[in-house]
């Protein structure tokens, strides 16, 4: 099953190659240089199969087509689990974050004061910001932050998913 | 038509009824209970691509590509797609940054200081996560203190910051790369 076997050699690669980039200098646009590292493997993978003319891609009747697309299949969904799943470790969940901190505490439980005190050491919102900025999508002015002109597709995606589902977003949380 | 492409438009076809499950019990539900509606899609999706890779085997002549494709490629597709489609969801249930956007959005491409602190400030935060931890069963209150009820998040938090010491060298954002 050369496909599955292809796109593991080629995450396992991807991956690789982010371990080491992240340990030579830490990316200022952490997300986009993952994507674009995962992209640039699969294209390197792609190159590969071509000049071995898509011979150990085949999959029975289907051929070498349905085998790189296989591949490929194998390969995004799997990059980007693992995209998501950085974008968690990137940026402290608040959510996860505090059943961390609980689930510490046992029985005991912590009162009202300790959670304050445990929100008061991580200002969420101000990262948030803070990163919207480093991502260019945010520019920070002196009495506010102005929206960068932009298409935002992936953002308006998820709201209007939302919207169709949930109904309007609330503020807050 | 090849039957290898039955077997690749599978998982593609069960993420679909995950899609259209959730959507469903979560707008029968009024809004509520959105991770009980994701469990409902997803293990709708699941019996759909189980059901899809027997009748597959059963249907065509099977080969060991075909076995590998329907035990152990198509599940992972199927699983993986479904990791993808919950936290796409989820961003806009909970994403700090996107819901930042949003009012910046709203307010014609620029939000002041004070209407960000008046919109959303962590005080805010903790009281949703709060709440939503509390409505969810995850954590109960109990003679002014708080404690875990459900450790279904600890798995999962546990992971997270194991692969963010491995990854990154750090436990936390709010704490300095070694």
């Amino acid at each position: 099953m050369s496909c599955v076997i292809a796109s593991l050699i080629a995450l396992a690669a991807a991956w690789f190659a982010h371990l080491l980039l992240w340990r030579f200098r830490l990316p200022q646009t952490q997300l986009k240089t993952l994507l674009v590292l995962f992209f640039l493997t699969w294209c390197g993978a792609t190159g590969f199969a071509w000049a071995k003319d898509w011979s150990f891609l085949s999959i029975g009747e289907g051929g070498a087509f349905i085998g790189f697309l296989y591949f490929s299949l194998l390969y995004w969904s799997a990059a980007l689990c693992y995209v998501i799943t950085y974008s968690a470790m990137e940026g402290d969940s608040p959510t996860l974050s505090l059943a961390r901190y609980l689930h510490r505490k046992g029985d005991k439980g912590v009162c009202r004061e300790e959670i304050e005190e445990f929100f008061r050491e991580r200002p969420f919102i101000g990262a948030r910001v803070r990163a919207l900025v480093t991502d260019r999508i945010l520019i920070e002015e002196s009495n506010g932050y102005r929206l960068r002109s932009g298409k935002y597709l992936f953002f308006h995606t998820i709201l209007l998913y939302r919207r169709m589902v949930f109904g309007r977003v609330s503020s807050g949380g | 038509m090849a039957p290898e492409w039955f077997y690749l438009l599978s998982p593609i076809l069960a993420l679909a009824v995950m899609v259209v499950v959730q959507a469903t019990v979560l707008r029968a539900r009024g809004g509520e209970q959105f991770f009980a509606s994701v469990m409902a899609g997803f293990l709708a999706g699941l019996v759909v691509a189980i059901a899809m890779q027997v009748a597959l085997l059963w249907v065509f002549p099977r080969n060991l590509d075909r076995w590998i494709l329907a035990v152990v490629a198509n599940p992972a597709i199927y699983v993986m797609l479904a990791y993808c489609f919950f936290n796409f969801i989820n961003l806009g249930h909970a994403s700090i940054r996107i819901r930042i956007f949003k009012e910046c959005r709203d307010r014609g491409g620029f939000i002041t200081h004070e209407e960000l602190r008046a919109v959303y400030d962590d005080d805010r935060i903790r009281d949703v996560r709060l709440q939503r931890l509390l409505e969810g069963g995850d954590i109960v209150q109990e003679k002014g203190r708080w404690k875990l009820a459900n450790p279904r998040l600890v798995p999962v938090a546990t992971l997270v910051f194991a692969l963010k010491q491995f990854v990154l060298r750090r436990k936390s954002e709010f704490e300095k790369t070694s």
